[in-house]
């Protein structure tokens, strides 16, 4: 049988299983479901995570261990000299085997790879076997252990429910997995990328020249990788988008939650949260071919020198785009302040943005700050319009009106097109990511903790 | 009016309030059949049951602590306020009263026997004729006035009070027959002094009964018509 | 020493006061019709005059023609079973109700023979002539100092710092809590229990020295503790103030007040000294609410 033949079988045997287990119950007690312990669909569900789990178990096991086994004892038939030493050798050997098996053909000349393609074949065969025989096996014991287990004192309800909670702990699990991994790995290239340049170098260096030389004669053979003015044009970018997205999204937010009408409300709201919506390419080549030319030839009129890739436009575009981030969030802190607290000042007789000024901003400013730190780490993450619209050249400069670059859009450069992954070129990325990580996670924790904090203060 | 039309929303309460009405005329019940046993004892000359009537004395002070305990609980723990409160005060009073009667059933049972007990009683009958009239009087009021107290009659209550000074004219009368008595023949003066002692105590029953019917009406009208000024 | 001592003589006359012909009530004439209110809706020193009152939440009417004087120095009581409009009412005194969109009011409420909603009038003043104790306590997200100050700096009442902080000490030493708190003036409001929460709301209403205060169900988050420090207060402050107060407990409403209101659907049912109110009720739907015979 193959794998999702059996696959199936294990869903009818389960299935089938919940149907004895119930049975089973109801037959104990010949029908009289108060004298069981639990209802007897719980009996049906234990019997089925008897005959289920562990032949889900089993088959999952085997599928992550078939591949290496079998190539590992296909390798080991071949004639000595097709065997060589290096283990990247046996790579490329499996490979042609199985291109063989596939029938694509390539090396197919070779009749050793074709005897050893055909002996993969057959222990393939044997595999599947086995697994049906296994599966059908374990299928078969952990029914007959579960049905015996059915009996009226059991606790058949418990037992499915604790379960239900362990399947779900995997489920999250998958996720923490997932996230740690990803560090991990960033974490190690990173380490590679530091063997080659000095951390010190990296963080505190000036200038950034991110090549490698194939020839050693080659001119300006060594690379610099001081990050410091991808930093710098990280924070201007970011800070120009502040300027923008705080006090607009603030006070949209404070017009939306205490002057506006419920009318206005329910159509501005939305309306502000579609800009949340654009894909960030889209407000990419806004920012590139509309704001820059305009920001550009506005310079020029004032004159000013201005790069057609500035700082300031990829700035104010996503100023734009984290308005809805600032004003939804500061919308809902600010909703989120109890009534009685503008009633008592109102009831003092404060005006309203006495009341505004005064009560409610300070007290939903925790929450606030918390929603503005949020926004600050999505803009430095942000790519794309930075990427098309502020350049790519290094400026270690503070002048909005030049073209400088950004951690993020480094990352994308340093990827794209054709890559060495041992050169220091490409590791550069992962030591950025890393950075970018830390920096955005330090970010979420301050602006979650502050949240967490604001949220305890009002329940 | 007042009178609760519809329960509580808390049903025990309402429970609490009809036991202590219960109370009320069941100790009313006791007291009526210790006067009337007094009476009679006199009228029949029986000294056994006046005997029993002092025997029985301690029934009501025991029903009159009862009382008292349930209204302090009820007090304490529903605070009763409008009609409510109205009628736990008009019990707590109506109880003290009742207990009243019940000593001066016990008084006349005790002066019956020092009257008839003693050496050579015989007194004139003409003597004992008041105590039969008064008692009647008596025993009449407080009949009447337990009535108000069961059925918290407005108009029996305002008629009974009307009557408040028919037992103070018998009285007085009966008072005046006596002093002739004893002008007469001053060796009556040991028994009159007795039965004017008697025919006081039942004087003060049916100012007890006049109590009981004010008190119901201050219940149900919410007005204290206590010393109120004559017009 | 000596206005302490006219102070306590003014007290303890208004405490043996006694008023026997309204007490009866029946022999009471009324020189116009106020609806079909049992009782004395008019008092002889009427602080706040309200007739005819009517409110309006969009098509719904919440009260219906309230007749209902407020006298110079007295606490009176609104009672009533939840959503008989007492709490409506008692936000029509100092216009709270303007906040709430759709929100409609007529007839005429005066406070010292002033109409409080002729359109000349400005709600700024007027609230800080009327203040306002709420059901939660609201300290503001400030120092205790800044929450008292907060009335007296918005209306510029004071002169300068050494002034306001004579009045936040004289506020809180009258709210009770000066001896709770002085040491900890700069600690945030939110930080007090609850008890001296509701003190310091009610310290912070009276900094700006009102005329009327009105309260909420002021204790109905308190426990009994503090509930009664509360009714203490409000005890004291009645030489000072006039005040009306909302509440859920009957037997608070007997603690504290001098007369009582009740409210049954929106409407005034009965009005009357609170003695005579707890006692000997005059109308049925009174005497069915405070028996708990109805809720």
């Amino acid at each position: 049988m193959d794998k999702p033949t059996l696959l199936l079988l294990i869903l009818v045997l389960t299935t089938a299983g919940y149907y004895f287990g119930r049975k089973r119950s109801l037959d104990i007690v010949s029908g009289k479901v108060q004298e069981l312990h639990s209802l007897p669909s719980y009996y049906g569900y234990y019997l089925a995570m008897w005959v289920g789990v562990p032949t889900l178990l089993l088959l999952l096991i085997w599928l992550g261990f078939e591949g290496a086994v079998l190539s590992r004892l296909v390798v080991a038939d071949l004639p000595g000299e097709l065997q060589g030493d290096s283990g990247e050798r046996a790579a490329l050997l499996i490979n042609e085997i199985r291109n063989t098996m596939a029938g694509a053909g390539s090396g197919s000349g070779d009749p050793s790879i074709q005897a050893a393609a055909n002996h993969y074949r057959h222990l393939q065969a044997v595999s599947d076997w086995l697994l049906s025989l296994g599966v059908i096996a374990l299928a078969a014991l952990g029914g007959w252990f579960g049905h015996r287990q059915i009996e009226v004192e059991q606790r058949a309800r418990n037992k499915v429910e604790k379960g239900t909670m362990v399947f779900l702990i995997a489920c999250s699990t998958i996720a923490i997995f997932t996230t740690v991994g990803i560090v991990l790995s960033v974490v190690f290239e990173s380490v590679l990328f530091f063997q080659k340049v000095p951390v010190t170098d990296f963080l505190f260096g000036l200038r950034w020249s991110p090549q490698m030389a194939i020839r050693a004669d080659q001119v300006g053979s060594s690379g610099a990788f001081g990050a410091v003015p991808l930093f710098t044009g990280t924070l201007l970018i970011s800070f120009i988008a502040m300027v923008v997205a705080v006090p607009i999204g603030l006070m949209s937010a404070i017009y939306l939650a205490e002057y506006a009408s419920p009318r206005v409300r329910t159509v501005a709201k939305p309306l502000l949260e579609i800009l949340a919506g654009v894909p960030t390419v889209v407000y990419g080549f806004f920012a590139a071919l509309t704001v820059a030319p305009y920001i550009r030839d506005l310079g020029q009129s004032l004159g000013l020198d201005v790069s057609s890739e500035s700082a300031l436009a990829a700035g104010l575009v996503m100023g734009v785009m984290i308005i809805p981030f600032v004003s939804s969030l500061s919308d809902d802190f600010i909703n989120a302040v109890p009534q009685s607290l503008r009633d008592g000042a109102y009831a003092l007789g404060a005006t309203q943005s006495e009341t505004i000024r005064q009560v409610i901003i300070p007290a939903a400013l925790p929450g606030i700050v918390g929603g503005i730190l949020l926004a600050v780490s999505r803009a430095i993450g942000e790519t794309m319009i930075v990427v098309m619209a502020a350049g790519l050249s290094a400026n270690l400069t503070a002048n909005p009106l030049a073209a400088v670059t950004t951690v993020t859009t480094q990352i994308v450069t340093l990827l794209v097109g054709d890559q060495e992954f041992d050169s220091p070129k490409t590791l550069a990325a992962f030591a950025l990511g890393l950075v970018l990580f830390l920096v955005t996670l330090m970010l979420n924790i301050a602006a979650l903790m502050i949240v967490r904090k604001y949220r305890e203060q009002y329940e | 009016m007042s009178v609760p039309r519809e329960g509580h929303i808390v049903r025990r309460y309402d429970g609490e309030l009809s036991h202590l009405h219960y109370l009320v005329l069941e100790m009313g019940a006791l007291a009526l059949t210790q006067v009337k046993d007094a009476r009679d004892a006199l009228c029949d000359r029986d000294l056994t049951l006046a005997q029993r009537v002092i025997a029985r004395e301690k029934d009501v002070d025991a029903c009159e602590l009862r009382a008292d305990s349930e209204i302090v609980q009820l007090i304490a723990l529903r605070t009763p306020v409008g009609s409510d409160l109205r009628l736990v005060f008009a019990v707590s009073k109506s109880i003290t009263d009742l207990e009243r009667v019940g000593d001066e059933a016990a008084r006349i049972a005790n002066l019956g026997l020092q009257l008839l007990g003693s050496e050579g009683a015989d007194p004139n009958p003409v003597l004992l004729h008041d105590i039969a009239s008064m008692g009647a009087l008596a025993v009449g009021q407080l009949e009447n006035a337990l009535r108000v107290v069961d059925r918290w009659d407005r108009n029996l209550a305002e008629d009974l009070l009307e009557a408040h000074e028919e037992l103070d004219f018998e009285f007085q009368a009966a008072f005046r027959r006596l002093v002739t008595f004893i002008m007469q023949d001053p060796r009556n003066i040991g028994f009159a002094v007795n039965i004017v002692l008697i025919i006081k105590a039942f004087e003060r029953i049916g100012e007890h009964a006049q109590n009981l019917a004010e008190y119901v009406l201050y219940q149900i009208a919410g007005r204290d018509i206590r010393h109120r000024v004559e017009p | 020493m000596n206005s302490l001592l006219e102070l306590k003589t003014a007290m303890r006359d208004e405490r043996t006061e006694v008023k026997p012909a309204k007490r009866l009530g029946t022999n009471v004439s009324f020189d116009r019709d106020y609806g079909d209110t049992v009782g004395e809706v008019t008092a002889s020193n009427a602080r706040m005059v309200c007739r005819d009152v009517n409110v309006f939440y969009g098509p719904k009417q919440a009260i219906h023609g309230v007749n209902l004087d407020i006298g110079r120095n007295e606490v009176i009581a609104l009672i009533g079973p939840s959503g008989c409009g007492k709490s409506t009412f008692i936000r029509c005194l100092n216009r709270m109700n303007d906040t709430i969109v759709g929100c409609r009011v007529t007839g005429s409420i005066q406070l010292d023979g002033q109409d409080i909603y002729d359109p000349q009038m400005d709600v700024v003043p007027l609230r800080a002539q009327i203040g306002m104790v709420f059901q939660k306590p609201n300290p503001f997200p400030k120092s205790i100092y800044e929450n008292v100050a907060y009335g007296p700096r918005i209306h510029g009442l004071t002169q300068n710092k050494a002034e306001l902080e004579e009045v936040v000490e004289n506020s809180l030493r009258r709210a009770g809590l000066w001896d709770e708190v002085k040491d900890s003036l700069d600690q945030p409001g939110t930080s007090l229990s609850g008890g001296q929460q509701q003190r310091l709301c009610i310290a912070r209403t009276i900094a700006v020295n009102p005329e009327v205060i009105l309260m909420d169900e002021p204790c109905s988050a308190l426990d009994p503790i503090a509930t009664a420090r509360i009714e203490q207060l409000i005890d004291e402050l009645r030489m000072q103030f006039t005040i009306a107060i909302v509440t859920h407990s009957m037997q608070q409403a007997a603690r504290v007040s001098q007369r009582t209101a009740y409210f049954h659907l929106g409407k005034l049912i009965e009005v009357g000294e609170t003695a005579q109110v707890f006692t000997n009720p005059r109308h049925q739907l009174t005497e069915d609410y405070i028996t708990g015979r109805f809720g």
